[in-house]
């Protein structure tokens, strides 16, 4: 919880003055889909963040913190709480990012954590899984820089990868969308797809 | 035939990073894995500053030698921080808020 999100949630809240002095500035919050197996935490004691729920879940809960964070700053903007205005028309915009299944040293935090199964689990992953550099920075960089984010206003919402029979529908069709974005089941759900200019 | 397609086609999904040039980033974890593939995507595309935000000296040394492939390293400054350390994140983060821009932050 510490590095996943405590440090980053403070780093994030002591640059925020920067990020809103520099117009159209990005927060890119990275999360993850595996903060979707986890919803019984009330995040109101250190008692609470400081109980052993087992690797997985502590892990599924930093993931929920940092999209949970995300909403917070959101809605805090639009009300004007964060001391400033408009950050739906210049930023910063704050998204949060699912990078996929990409080949990370968490594999090896998994095997450190459970062990033999987390060995076997691991070694039948591996070839589902994408290179850090070629796929898995995709939607964080999507999130960081592409314009579309401020074109479509793509404030508070959460990017995730393409699917791989989506990629393979695009391949086909030659279409260039980069990702689908939906908002978290935290909140209204509709679908963007967010055309990647040329 | 399906190479050059590839090649095409991924060369379309790399154009997809742009507003790149002269900004200035700050990237946690990026000495390794998807931190590293952000900072070197990045990289590629002249920013002005990366301030790349990780702990271990030898895989930032690691990161600034691979980083090499993809740009101006000179614009990648490592900012040595634990972040299981509140007060060293607290330290790193207000020398990091003396900036005067600030594009974007991933953490």
């Amino acid at each position: 919880m510490q590095v996943n999100h405590i440090a980053q949630f403070h780093l994030a809240m002591i640059l925020l003055p920067i990020l809103q002095k520099t117009p159209n500035s990005r927060l890119v919050l990275q999360s993850s889909e595996l903060h979707r197996p986890i919803s019984d935490v009330k995040f109101n004691s250190l008692a609470e963040l400081n109980t052993d729920i087992g690797p997985t879940k502590l892990y599924n809960r930093t993931k929920l913190a940092q999209i949970l964070f995300m909403q917070a700053l959101v809605r805090r903007a639009e009300r004007g709480e964060l001391g400033f205005k408009g950050a739906s028309e210049t930023g910063p915009w704050i998204l949060s990012v699912h990078p996929g299944g990409v080949l990370t040293d968490q594999q090896g935090q998994a095997i450190e954590a459970y062990g033999t199964t987390a060995k076997l689990g691991v070694a039948a992953m591996k070839p589902l899984l994408k290179d850090p550099v070629d796929g898995g920075c995709r939607p964080a960089l999507f999130a960081a820089t592409h314009e579309d984010v401020v074109k479509d206003k793509l404030q508070g919402k959460y990017v995730r990868p393409m699917s791989f029979m989506w990629t393979l529908y695009q391949k086909l069709t030659l279409h260039l969308t980069m990702c689908r974005l939906c908002l978290t089941e935290k909140s209204k759900r509709y679908r963007v797809t967010a055309k990647m200019s040329r | 035939m399906c190479q050059i397609f590839l090649t095409w086609f991924i060369k379309q999904q790399q154009r997809a990073v742009n507003l790149v040039n002269s900004q200035v980033f700050v990237v946690t974890g990026g000495s390794a894995g998807i931190g590293f593939g952000i900072v070197a995507h990045l990289l590629q595309h002249a920013p002005e500053k990366i301030y790349l935000v990780s702990n271990k000296e030898e895989h930032a040394m690691e990161a600034q030698e691979e980083l090499k492939k993809y740009g101006d390293v000179s614009k990648v400054e490592w900012k040595q921080c634990n972040l299981e350390d509140l007060n060293m994140t607290d330290k790193v983060a207000k020398e990091l808020s003396k900036l005067d821009r600030l594009d974007t932050v991933s953490a």
